[in-house]
């Protein structure tokens, strides 16, 4: 497995290099949902962000021949992302007291970003244990869970009956590892059926 | 700047959280994050703060509320807009030096894709987000007493005489078969990215092209077979001695007894091309009138007729569901595209459209992929913008 994904990373970055846009989209594809949250919190603007974003992933097919490893595009989108950001809070004319502060921080010294970069590494990891789950599985989970949707609700719109959503939820439930994600789940699920019992 | 260690820190101790939040942490691991946590309050509080089941919740949202396409497709656009102001500038000049000295080097096909490949690719994704989608069996029929029938488009032909109305595998079309209908007058329509095969009351065959119009009498009457054509045409004229076949079109007039041909008659194409496959026709103009042989194409410019031999599957190959071009002047080549796939050309320097190119590609490909051949073939890009086609 180890083997398979360092042989892969190295086929990616070769190919990189080469100015490959294959592999311009495989690095993307690793990499914008992190830089947009990322972007996203410094910036508290999505629109911003994208903007930032997609001119990280611009200046980066630009050096394309500089990289060495996957690592260095990593940390490349990251630095360009912080600078960017900070460039654009800096022009902001109307800061919030959030952005005050994430200015001030961001030049201060590399704390700040040091932990941005810890949150958005874990909420990839976590992240990736979601997108591993089978199909219908991963659907039924995101919906209750990132979109706070209720069961009947889920059934319809994916033209299932309400006991295979719960039983989709049951297995999501069983295949996480992460104790979060699961707590995260059952809780999204009691408060929609209270809700629900409510009216 | 942060150097690279500060990163692999950070990536460390990304890993080891997560590990805590799922609950699998060796003890080797367990005391790495120990460590980390009091190493400094700082650390302590961000752990405390961020392990919080409602903040991770409600973080994973917003870590899944991105919206990939956007992003994707802004990127695209700043990596298209830089590549074209090179082409533009000096630039240029070095990428043509460097393409000079590979061919010296053997090595011109391989840069020459090189070269082109990441736009190519670019191209694919804007027309797929684009939705252009290849012309197909589209047209339809007016008769003169105003009646407008939308042909089906999972048939090729229609069949139309006084008394009947029929696609060409004999299917009736109820429209008219049911209210008895006298028309004397009937018109079949394409539209841009529309073909349709026609065949007259005496048997004649038409295969219209995209944008065409063939007005025709739903029964022909007295000395001659008298039809008018806008747009292009390909013609199999049934046999008839005693009743000669003519064909209006702008500006022209072609006579036949019985015989194969093309005529390429667009209002926006500056002349009209006559091409004669087997046997004779007689072209007649304001100027005079000529006779065509099989092999021979007319060319009708501002009322003057010029004659000569050419490659006639080249002229028929749109017939033949193909794109054809032979030293084809690329402003007469995207006007075809423009047609069959119903997109605007936009020209981005006029001096292009003079470019002559050559290729073969069914019609029936994505457009990006008949783009992609082109830009193979010459000096040329394109981009794709909604259904805008731009050559740069």
């Amino acid at each position: 497995m180890l083997l398979t994904e360092t042989f892969d990373e190295q086929y990616w970055i070769i190919a990189f290099r080469k100015g490959n846009d294959h592999a311009l989209s495989h690095f993307f594809e690793l990499h914008y949902r992190s830089l947009c949250y990322f972007a996203g919190r410094l910036l508290q603007d999505d629109m911003e962000a994208e903007e930032v974003v997609s001119d990280c992933f611009y200046k980066l097919w630009e050096r394309h021949q500089d990289f060495e490893t996957a690592q260095n595009i990593k940390a490349f989108l990251y630095i360009s992302c912080r600078n960017a950001c900070l460039n654009h809070l800096k022009k902001t004319k109307r800061k919030t007291a959030i952005q005050q502060e994430y200015i001030k921080h961001l030049e201060e010294g590399e704390e700040t970003i040091f932990y941005e970069v810890i949150e958005t590494e874990i909420l990839t990891i976590l992240s990736q244990e979601i997108e591993g789950l089978p199909d219908k599985c991963r659907e039924v989970f995101k919906l209750i869970y990132l979109e706070n949707r209720k069961t009947d609700e889920i059934a319809a719109m994916l033209g299932l009956s309400v006991q295979t959503v719960r039983n989709h939820k049951t297995r999501a439930i069983e295949l996480l590892k992460t104790s979060f994600l699961k707590k995260g789940v059952s809780a999204a699920m009691t408060l929609a059926f209270l809700l629900f019992i409510d009216r | 700047m942060i150097p690279q260690q500060k990163f692999e820190v950070a990536y460390e101790i990304s890993i080891l959280v997560a590990g805590y939040l799922r609950g699998d942490l060796t003890k080797e691991q367990e005391t790495k994050l120990k460590e980390w946590q009091q190493a400094s309050n700082d650390h302590l509080n961000w752990f405390n703060d961020f392990c919080q089941q409602e903040k991770i919740d409600q973080q994973l949202k917003m870590y899944h509320a991105t919206n990939k396409a956007s992003v994707w497709n802004k990127t695209q656009d700043k990596i298209l807009a830089a590549a074209k102001v090179r082409t533009k500038g000096r630039m240029g000049l070095w990428q043509r030096i460097a393409v000079a000295a590979s061919i010296l080097l053997c090595l011109s096909i391989g840069l020459h894709f090189y070269l082109t490949k990441y736009t190519s690719f670019f191209l694919e994704q804007q027309a797929s987000r684009s939705g252009i989608t290849a012309g197909g069996n589209k047209a339809f029929l007016t008769l003169s007493d105003g009646k407008k029938i939308v042909l089906s488009e999972t048939k090729n032909g229609v069949t139309i005489d006084a008394t009947k109305l029929a696609y060409s595998d004999g299917t009736e079309i109820q429209a008219i078969s049911a209210s008895g209908d006298t028309s004397h007058y009937a018109k079949v329509s394409t539209p841009r990215g529309g073909t349709y095969e026609v065949v007259l009351p005496d048997g004649t065959r038409v295969w219209l092209n995209a944008a065409s119009g063939l007005s025709f009498p739903t029964k022909f009457i007295g000395t001659s077979r008298k039809v008018e054509l806008s747009g292009e045409a390909y013609f199999e004229v049934a046999k008839d001695k005693m009743h000669p076949f003519i064909v209006e079109s702008k500006g022209q007039q072609v006579e036949v007894l019985g015989t194969h041909f093309n005529i390429n008659a667009y209002q926006e194409e500056v002349n009209v091309k006559t091409t004669l496959l087997e046997g004779a026709v007689k072209i007649t103009t304001s100027g005079g009138a000529k006779l065509l042989k099989p092999g021979q194409q007319s060319d009708l410019i501002n009322g003057e007729i010029s004659i000569r031999e050419v490659n006639v599957e080249n002229t028929v190959a749109w017939k033949n569901g193909e794109f054809s071009f032979k030293n084809e002047e690329l402003g007469s080549i995207m006007r075809k595209i423009a047609r069959w796939y119903n997109v605007e050309v936009v020209f981005n320097n006029k001096e292009l459209s003079k470019k002559t190119l050559s290729g073969n590609i069914s019609r029936f490909e994505q457009v990006s992929k008949v783009l992609r051949i082109l830009e193979m073939t010459g000096d040329i890009k394109f981009k794709i913008q909604g259904k805008t086609v731009t050559v740069y």
